[in-house]
């Protein structure tokens, strides 16, 4: 068996040559998750060249078809000579599949789903970039207590600021969830917060994420340390492939400032990672875990204090991240001016899941964003460095102005 | 049953390859607690479980087995009330004599043994009934000379030998890494067939975190001669392997900082 | 036939230390040299018990609870001190050589005619031949001991007792005191080998100093022996193999005799039997590549049946020799000569017996025959050669040296035996006066002449002096000549003596320092042959602090000493050849008296003298009838003085007159 797989209007063409069987129906499997785990949705297979497939064969498509269609995607069939159709018509799988005639049928097929724009093509670095605008409007942020106790780990139930669900759409920052200050202020730790939705990775040892999902008019607490919230739609989003050779947070953060116009602006993203670099709190930085008073960066208690990947960690995985970046950091609010770190121009926090397949049409940016906040397993919540890299994925953006 | 209190125990001490392979060892263990451990290379596990058998002397602290104080007794004078399996299935039964022979050495475990022939009979349709229970078709070679048996045979058969004689204690030394996994697994199912079934107090060192985590009632994991966790049972049950990765992996992380990375990781933090 | 069943009796006896070596080798993987020191250790203490009159069944547990204290010590030092089995047996072993020294008050002790074992067994004999009568008590109590150290085997502690051995981390983990199991192992196999030594002492009529000396490799070839021909994991096939092993290996030994091997050779054909065996072994177990290995392995079955036709041809060969009739020959006197090493001693008597027999019209090969053999120095071995003279049907038998005098005359009853270079027969027991002795015995005797040393000495030198003397007390005979020295030194009242004694040749050169340092004016060197085959020692230190030295050894003259006097063994070989000569004609050895040396040789160095700053009296210069001179040796030829049936014994006459001299450096 030979298959040549080749582009053909937003769709992937896998053109199959010879037998399939059980010898080659693995090799198809394997090029078949490849597309899909890079974002591919619309398979098609050219069937005009087999000459023969085998139960095995068989069993490929079906599974295959199966891992599409829960993510919206759809494997078609195209071209099956008349002796290879007898085996889908006594397996009955004709009636599974969705088999068409030719590529006209194709085309009649996709373009009747395909009635969106898609978006601007460019390259940049080796990487390609695709933009797509979707609005004018601006997004608001309010900034939600203060880092001020941090490194002393100096909080207290006075600086425990409440945040009701609705109230925040995207959002990152240290907190915790509960109702009972006693109960929950041992379980601060380092937040996102994405459609609603909120994740945090709870700075206890041994620690799960802790979450919840957002149905409107439930009624939990948010308690935040400290944070920012932010409200409002997305200007656009950059969609960007770098399969070749990952790219990082700074420079992804530099072609996104590019397409907006606004100097704050707020960061979405969903995305394949490609080695991340990050940290989180081990411990809750309240009064009562520190009776040292010393600044909990300090070498002697660091380590304890703080959880870091001393290289890159984190390869191919699915992660979701919320934060604030500022083209020029003089520009920086005052008020916002804590939330930037001492060596950088962004705050971001990501949740970070086992890889999934999801779409790499940039149409498809919000559905997919929440159907994994939704579906997907996330593993920890964790501050991102600049320094990690993305292999692929989207960067919702919404530019700021002050509430 | 089994108290440590302060053990240190240093090996080529005051030379250039000092190791400190035990520090400020505190340890108590209950009875029919079964304990798994688990720890990098060199962390002090083999130490600890010698330290206990009576194999090595700690340099300091004490160690009480059944409430009687052991800390300077010999190996042989504990094996009343401790029995060992070791990790070499060769190291645990004697190689040219038969599975009888070597199983009547267990049954003395402890006691004195008299110029007399009590390898009779009666003596060996007992040890057949025994060899029987490891399902390894082992009871008609009761007079098979122990080195022609397969190294998963052996083990089972030290295991055996090991609670023939029910101990107070039993040690566990990577008993099954030398096998392969699916006589491991035969063993690991006996191993835990007679712990529960003699109520034995248990030590198990394992390197198989999923052995660690499903065995036993107790997790003790070792770095560089101190016990850096003791995870108890209802801890146990929402532990995955994954956390004893993190835990390991903070330790090595713990050894990596240094000030300007303390300095580079806290500006891009706040 | 003597032979063969001797060395199955010498086989049984050593079956003892072959089993005690079994259980440190085979079942603790410990070769204990100890051993060595043991053998000696059970010999020593049976032998100075039954002098002093004890039951010699009695000394035998005596004998079995020292060896196992040796033992114990050995375990104890290994197990306590951590120090390697090898080496604390070496330890051990050195120790026990003086320890042996002391219990023997000296080197040799004979048991020629004390109530032993064998004597007491052979008084029981219905009238058998002795040695198939003693073989078959042997057998016997072999038997037992084969049954009763296989069953203890079999016990519970002997279980642990061999689990120790095979695995010790596993036995101390199920309770065993491995350090103790390990003792017991130890002490026990020790306790054997010295009973071995009693029996053996017994056996051959006397206990020697040096008779344990390679114990361990004999008996580790016994072992691997018997575990080549009896391959079994049963315990009983195994100590049966032992004993086997150790009854074979005699055999081969006596075999190897027979053919006319030299002894010496034996010991690097028994050290390459035993590597070959341990290869062969070794090629059995599983697991051994390489090509010797594949083929002893592909063709198991065939190199067993060559074992096993080997064996037996063996056994044919030796059934043939001792049953076939002796070869008759005419009618030519055989002599069987027996030699106990290769000292200058030795062939010095041996030269002289040669060269006075040829001219005594006797031609070796042509109207006689003379079958000359020699132990190497192994003690053992002069009784197997005994044996093997006898079986050769000599007709008298000359024996040099006092250990083969002493196997010759526990032995041999029944034809004349003429000793020569020994230097007291009575203390082996050979007689009580020179006249009144054993009736088959005569020979050639003479303590060196201390006494006469001394006076040439007080004439040369006279007024106080302090003379230093250095000796080896291992042997025998300088024990003899040491006594024989402190009674002289009673006559020479202006005479000091420093001694000092040494163990072994590498302590000469620090002794005679010792010696220099303490400011003595000459050395006085008694016949002893550690400080004979060191002389250059004491020479070197002699030229350093210019201290002459003086010596009772004729042949040493030429090699740095200022004056000899005193036999010259050569001579005691002559002598040796006349006495055989009278018996061969006809006399009875009974009515032969012991020979005093006849000849004495007194010599003078002027080359010495002259290092020294010495001048030589002009008596002395005239009565010496050596002298060495600018590199040359002159010496009056050796002729035996005529036949004079009287004492030997001829002072040195020098006139009282005599100037003094004194000693004056240049
Ligand atoms: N007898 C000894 N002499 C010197 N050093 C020793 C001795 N026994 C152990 N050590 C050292 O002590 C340390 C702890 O060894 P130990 O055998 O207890 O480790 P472990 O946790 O059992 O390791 P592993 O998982 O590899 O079995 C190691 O650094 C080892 O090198
Ligand atoms: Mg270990």
């Amino acid at each position: 068996m030979n298959i040549l797989s080749k582009r053909w209007n937003n769709c992937i063409v896998l053109e199959i040559q010879g037998r399939i069987d059980g010898i080659s129906a693995p090799e198809l499997k394997g090029l078949f998750d490849q597309h899909a785990a890079s974002g591919d949705r619309i398979i098609i297979l050219d069937f005009s060249d087999v000459s023969y497939m085998s139960s095995a064969g068989l069993r490929v498509l079906v599974q295959g078809r199966k891992s599409l269609k829960p993510i919206g995607g759809e494997l078609i069939l195209v071209a099956i000579p008349e002796l290879v159709r007898e085996v889908f018509r006594v397996s009955g799988m004709d009636h599974f599949l969705t088999i068409l005639p030719d590529y006209q049928a194709v085309q009649r097929s996709i373009q009747t789903d395909a009635m969106d724009q898609a978006g601007v093509i460019t390259e940049h670095d080796g990487s390609q970039y695709e933009w797509k605008k979707l609005s004018d409007s601006h997004g608001h942020y309010f900034i939600i207590g203060s880092t001020e106790n941090l490194s002393r780990a100096a909080y207290q139930q006075c600086d425990n600021r409440v945040v009701k669900p609705s109230q925040i759409h995207f959002g990152f920052g240290l907190a915790a969830l509960g109702d009972a200050y006693n109960d929950f202020k041992s379980l601060y730790g380092e937040t996102v917060i994405i459609g609603h939705h909120f994740f945090s990775y709870p700075a206890v040892e041994r620690s799960r994420v802790d979450f919840s999902f957002f149905q409107p008019g439930a009624d939990h607490s948010f308690n935040f340390l400290y944070g920012l919230g932010i409200q409002g739609s997305f200007s656009g989003v950059l969609r960007f492939d770098s399969s070749q050779e990952p790219v990082d947070l700074g420079k992804l953060a530099e072609v996104a400032g590019m397409m907006t116009e606004a100097p704050l602006f707020a960061v979405v993203i969903l995305a394949k990672s490609g080695g991340v670099q990050w940290m989180h709190l081990k411990k809750a930085p309240i009064s009562e875990n520190n009776p040292e008073k010393e600044s909990i960066f300090d070498a002697g208690h660091f380590h304890r204090w703080m959880n870091f990947t001393p290289e890159t960690d984190d390869f191919n995985k699915t992660m979701i991240a919320c934060g604030v970046v500022v083209k020029n950091i003089r520009n920086v609010p005052s008020d916002m001016k804590h939330l930037f770190p001492g060596d950088g121009n962004m705050h971001l926090h990501a949740a970070i899941c086992e890889n999934g397949l999801w779409s790499n049409d940039i149409r498809n940016f919000e559905v997919e964003l929440m159907r994994i906040v939704t579906d997907f397993n996330i593993q920890k919540v964790v501050h991102l460095l600049p320094a990690s890299r993305l292999v692929n994925g989207y960067i919702g953006i919404i530019d700021l102005e002050k509430n | 049953m089994i108290r440590i209190v302060g053990v240190n125990k240093k090996f080529n001490s005051g030379s250039l390859d000092e190791v400190y392979a035990l520090r400020e060892i505190n340890l108590e263990i209950r009875e029919h607690e079964f304990v798994t451990v688990i720890g990098t290379n060199g962390s002090g596990k083999s130490t600890l479980l010698n330290v206990i058998a009576g194999a090595i002397f700690p340099d300091s602290g004490s160690i009480e087995i059944g409430g009687k104080t052991m800390t300077r007794k010999r190996d042989y004078q504990r094996a009343r009330y401790v029995s060992r399996v070791f990790q070499n299935p060769f190291m645990g039964t004697a190689p040219d004599m038969t599975i009888a022979e070597n199983l009547l050495m267990a049954w003395f475990r402890g006691k004195k043994r008299y110029p007399v022939i009590s390898l009779n009979g009666k003596q060996k349709s007992f040890f057949r009934d025994q060899l029987s229970q490891l399902d390894m078709q082992l009871e008609n070679r009761l007079d098979t000379v122990m080195k022609t048996l397969s190294g998963g045979q052996r083990q089972a058969v030290t295991l055996l030998m090991a609670v023939l004689k029910t101990p107070d204690v039993l040690l566990l030394d990577e008993h099954t890494a030398a096998l392969d996994p699916k006589t491991a697994a035969q063993v690991i199912r006996l191993t835990q067939k007679f712990v529960t079934g003699h109520k034995l107090t248990a030590l198990m060192v394992t390197h198989s975190m999923k052995q660690a985590i499903e065995l036993g009632t107790r997790t003790l994991m070792m770095h560089h001669g101190r016990i850096i966790d003791d995870i108890c049972e209802e801890e146990r049950q929402k532990l995955t392997t994954d956390d004893f990765l993190n835990k390991f992996e903070d330790i090595r992380k713990q050894e990596k900082l240094t000030p300007s990375l303390i300095e580079t990781l806290k500006n891009q933090y706040v | 036939m003597e032979l063969w069943i001797g060395s199955i009796n010498l086989g049984f006896l050593f079956a003892f230390m072959a089993i005690g070596t079994f259980i440190t080798y085979k079942l603790y993987s410990f070769p204990d040299i100890t051993i060595d020191g043991t053998f000696t250790t059970g010999a020593a203490v049976a032998s100075i018990l039954i002098v002093d009159g004890w039951n010699p069944f009695l000394v035998l547990p005596v004998a079995f609870l020292v060896g196992s204290l040796a033992g114990f010590i050995t375990g104890f030092i290994h197990t306590r001190f951590k120090i390697e089995g090898l080496l604390a047996g070496i330890l051990v072993m050195t120790g026990l050589y003086s320890v042996n020294l002391h219990i023997m008050g000296k080197s040799n002790i004979p048991l020629i005619s004390n109530r032993t074992v064998f004597s007491i067994l052979s008084n029981l004999n219905p009238g058998l031949n002795a040695e198939l009568w003693t073989a078959m008590a042997l057998a016997l109590v072999m038997i037992i001991v084969w049954v009763l150290i296989s069953l203890f085997l079999k016990t519970d502690f002997g279980l642990t007792m061999r689990t120790t051995g095979n695995n010790p981390v596993m036995i101390a983990a199920h309770g065993v005191s491995v350090d103790r199991y390990k003792i017991f192992g130890i002490s026990l196999a020790n306790g054997l080998v010295g009973v071995s030594g009693a029996l053996v002492a017994q056996y051959q009529g006397f206990a020697d100093i040096g008779m344990g000396i390679g114990s361990i490799i004999f008996s580790l070839a016994s072992v691997i022996i018997g575990e080549a021909v009896f391959r079994s994991r049963s315990m009983f096939v195994m100590v049966l193999g032992v004993v086997a092993g150790s009854v074979i290996f005699r055999i081969a030994v006596a075999l190897a005799l027979h053919i006319g091997m030299n002894p010496n050779d034996l010991k690097i054909l028994t050290a390459l039997f035993v590597l070959l065996t341990i290869i062969a072994s070794h090629a059995y177990g599983k697991g051994r590549e390489g090509p010797i290995f594949n083929l002893i392995q592909s063709n198991k079955k065939l190199s067993r049946w060559l074992l096993f036709i080997g064996l037996l041809s063996g056994a044919l060969y030796i059934l043939f020799l001792s049953v076939a009739p002796a070869k008759t020959e005419d009618e030519k006197p055989r002599i069987g000569l027996l030699l106990a090493n290769q000292s200058s001693l030795m062939t010095n008597t041996r030269n002289g017996f040669y060269d006075e027999m040829k001219k005594l019209g006797y031609r070796n090969g042509d109207n006689c025959r003379i079958i000359e053999l020699n132990a190497e120095g192994d003690i053992p071995t002069n009784r197997t050669m005994v044996d093997k003279l006898m079986t050769e049907k000599v007709d008298i038998l000359v024996s040099v040296s006092t250990a083969s005098t002493q196997a010759a005359i526990a032995k041999v009853r029944d034809i004349p035996v003429v000793f020569a270079t020994v230097a007291n027969p009575f203390t082996i027991q050979a007689g009580v006066s020179d006249s009144n002795h054993l009736p088959n015995v005569t020979g050639v005797y003479g303590m060196s002449p201390i006494r006469e040393l001394l006076k040439i000495y007080t004439r040369m030198f006279p007024g106080k002096h302090t003379i230093g003397t250095i000796y080896d007390p291992a042997y025998l005979n300088t024990k003899v000549n040491m006594t024989e020295f402190v009674t002289a030194l009673s006559f020479f009242p202006q005479l000091t003596m420093k001694e000092v004694a040494v163990a072994g040749t590498s302590e000469v050169q620090q002794a005679a320092q010792s010696l220099a340092a303490k400011k003595i004016d000459a050395f006085i060197l008694i016949n002893d042959l550690t400080i004979l085959n060191s002389l250059e020692s004491v020479v070197k230190i002699s030229r350093q602090a210019k201290i002459p030295i003086f010596s009772n050894d004729a042949e040493r003259l030429q090699d740095g000493v200022l004056l000899v006097y005193g036999y010259e063994y050569y001579v005691s070989g002559m002598q040796a050849a006349h006495l055989v000569d009278r018996i061969l004609k006809g006399e009875n050895p009974a009515d032969i008296p012991f020979e005093k040396f006849k000849l004495i040789t007194f010599g003078v160095n002027y080359d010495v003298a002259d290092q020294l700053g010495i001048r030589f009296p002009d008596t002395i210069r005239h009565v010496a009838s050596a002298t060495f001179i600018h590199g040359k040796l002159i010496k009056r030829p050796l002729v035996l003085p005529p036949e004079n049936h009287g004492n030997g014994d001829r002072e040195m006459v020098l006139s009282d007159s005599a100037s003094s001299f004194s000693k004056g450096k240049k």
